[in-house]
């Protein structure tokens, strides 16, 4: 059921339905406003509405029939838009026009799309670009360790006005507040407003008190569903700042660990070698690159949509291929770990023997060169690595000395170095490349306490033991420093105490004697 | 540039000129203007005319005076003034010779293009 208003046009009545009557105002509104000059427009006006009565009488077959929206649609059609009735000069009017609502844009805060305090969506609009891009820019400031973009936030919110009058939001938007911008504004919140005039009229009491209620409880909702936008924004927010935390970190310990320092370093070794296996660690790298990373490039998807309220994919072959590398990977991770597992579950050992007769004098003096002397120690936490002229080298410290009895009139050295590995032949590779350094002077034997890999870095549980046979009658002095690797497990001699390093001793029998301290 | 747009320019132009000699051979009311003009494609939307009419009138090349009308209300008969008349003779020599020239140039051009 439609109102019906009656007008005159050009001095005919006419009733015409509430609906058609406000889109043929609304019209004449619009048509008048082209022209600039008073009196013209009068007339101008006069003329127009005279032949829309003329085209309005066609249509109504009677004096009591109204005329209806469509009349009004058609006459419109007929007569032109509002635009159409500008000849050149006025054009110049309205270019004119157009020129002075270009007007400076002022900054304020949106009230109509905010999550905080509308101060992302009023730089959107003074800066003319989509709101997300702003709201990104603080998260990434903030990411950035720039946690002054919180404070800046909070000095914008505080001393931007909020953009209330409709006047304001047109110069938030820099469009000029004149009539005709604002009566666009303001036509819809009007007619909204005066539907509801027209249906309170139809309403009783009872009910428009029902409606009073109901709004009510709508504002109380209304209250209640924008927290929930903003802690579901907040979430978004949260989500995208761990994800991205955690991509950066991935991605730059990812490229530290390929690009920066590999090769022949500490770090270069380190990669060679991460794990107990053969496996090139960049490999081991990659794939938990992967693994973690992929989920996390969701969650920062997913973040974002929650922020920006969409939706955004990044189309399904894209995401089958994430999924299909991130399978992939899962399955290298495990098939790395059955193989780090192999190869600490399964040891062989094996040995590589060195034997050296020493000199046949009846004295022997046992040095120890310690490798902190000769050595710039490196990265204590993940190895001790040296750096022989160019190379890096593995350090090594298990190195054992026992003493035996030599089954003929010579002293005999026997180095031998074990390593372990899954099968021997690796064993036995990893036995070879062991350099334990050692130097024979005159009498003197200068051992070290350590020993150098270029293949290894752990797990293979390398080790030097040096056996030295010793003849009967031997005069031997153990300079203190040789305490550190000196081992009396295993041996068929008597042990020598702590206080007879530096010592002169004599073997005889199985047991070192000390002459100048028996002497005293 | 628009064509469209440039079709109107060229028929906004000459829109006048019509009017006058629309009106040539006697009075006529804003409708059977309109009628004529429509018939004959010189006119889209009716809306143009009105401020046009009122323009002509106040350059005194028009006059009119009003007449009661059985079907609806009042309406405007227009008719040339001495200086309406004047006008449109002058357009009409200028048009005869826009015409020649515009086919002089079109007919040139397309021989130049054979």
């Amino acid at each position: 059921m439609n109102k019906t208003v009656s007008i005159h046009l050009a001095g005919t009545q006419f009733y015409i339905d509430e609906t058609a009557y406000q889109k043929l105002s609304d019209y004449l509104d619009k048509v008048k406003r082209k022209f600039s000059d008073v009196q013209e427009r009068q007339e101008i006006m006069a003329d127009i509405e005279a032949r829309i009565a003329e085209l309005f009488l066609e249509k109504v077959k009677n004096e009591r029939q109204a005329v209806q929206l469509e009349d009004v649609e058609e006459v419109i059609k007929i007569m032109g838009k509002p635009g159409d009735y500008v000849s050149d000069s006025e054009e110049e009017y309205t270019e004119r026009e157009n020129y002075s609502s270009q007007i400076p844009k002022k900054l304020y805060r949106d009230p109509d799309h905010k999550v905080l305090g509308g101060v992302s969506g009023g730089l959107a609009h003074y800066f003319n670009i989509d709101v997300v891009w702003v709201r990104l820019i603080w998260v990434l400031l903030v990411l950035a360790g720039l946690g002054s973009g919180i404070i800046v936030y909070i000095v914008l919110w505080a001393i931007l006005p909020e953009a209330k009058s409709t006047s304001e939001k047109l110069a938030m938007k820099g469009i000029s507040a004149n009539i005709e911008n604002i009566e666009r504004k303001v036509k819809k919140k009007f007619e909204e407003v005066s539907d509801k005039i027209n249906q309170a009229d139809f309403k009783k009491t009872g009910e428009s008190v029902k409606e009073g209620v109901k709004s009510g409880i709508e504002g109380l909702g209304d209250v209640i569903a924008g927290l929930v936008r903003f802690v579901v924004k907040a979430a978004g927010v949260l989500l995208m700042i761990i994800a991205m935390s955690v991509l950066v970190t991935m991605t730059v310990t990812f490229f530290v660990f390929l690009f920066v320092n590999a090769g022949n370093t500490p770090w270069g070794m380190i990669i060679e070698q991460t794990g107990y296996s053969d496996i090139p660690a960049w490999l081991i790298i990659l794939a938990v690159f992967l693994v973690v990373c992929i989920p996390f490039f969701y969650i920062f998807q997913s973040g974002l949509s929650l922020l920006a309220g969409k939706s955004k994919s990044i189309g399904s072959v894209a995401n089958i291929g994430l999924l299909s590398v991130w399978v992939l990977s899962i399955a290298a991770l495990v098939a790395i770990g059955l193989r780090e597992a192999q190869w600490t579950v399964f040891q062989e050992e094996s040995t590589s023997e060195i034997s050296r007769t020493l000199s046949k004098s009846d004295t022997l003096i046992v040095n120890l060169n310690q490798s902190s002397k000769n050595y710039n120690l490196r990265n204590r936490l993940l190895g001790i690595f040296v750096k022989d002229k160019i190379n890096y080298s593995y350090l090594n410290k298990n190195v054992q000395l026992h003493l035996k009895s030599s089954v003929d009139s010579t002293a005999v050295i026997e180095i031998t170095r074990t390593a372990q590995g899954p099968d021997e032949k690796t064993a036995l590779r990893f036995a070879e490349h062991i350099d334990y350094p050692i130097e024979i002077i005159g009498d003197t034997l200068v051992l070290s306490d350590y020993f150098l890999s270029k293949l290894s870095a752990k797990g293979q549980n390398e080790k030097i033991r040096v056996n030295l046979y010793l003849p009967e009658n031997m005069v031997i002095k153990l300079n203190p420093d040789v305490k550190r690797i000196y081992n009396q497990h295993d041996s068929d001699l008597h042990y020598i105490s702590f206080n007879q390093f530096g010592e002169f001793l004599t073997l005889k029998a199985g047991k070192f004697l000390c002459e100048p301290c028996d002497n005293f | 540039m628009n064509i469209e747009n440039t079709k109107a320019q060229m028929r906004k132009g000459v829109l006048e000129f019509c009017i006058l000699s629309v009106l040539k051979n006697g009075e006529l009311y804003a409708s059977e203007i309109l009628d004529t003009l429509k018939k004959n494609k010189m006119l889209v939307v009716e809306g143009t005319i009105y401020p046009l009419l009122t323009r002509l009138k106040n350059a005194e090349l028009l006059q009119y005076r009003w007449e009661e009308s059985l079907s609806g209300p009042p309406r405007k008969y227009y008719g040339l003034t001495e200086r309406g008349n004047k006008s449109l003779n002058e357009l009409s020599s200028t048009w005869n010779e826009l015409v020649q020239t515009v086919a002089t140039i079109t007919k040139n051009n397309n021989h130049n293009h054979e």
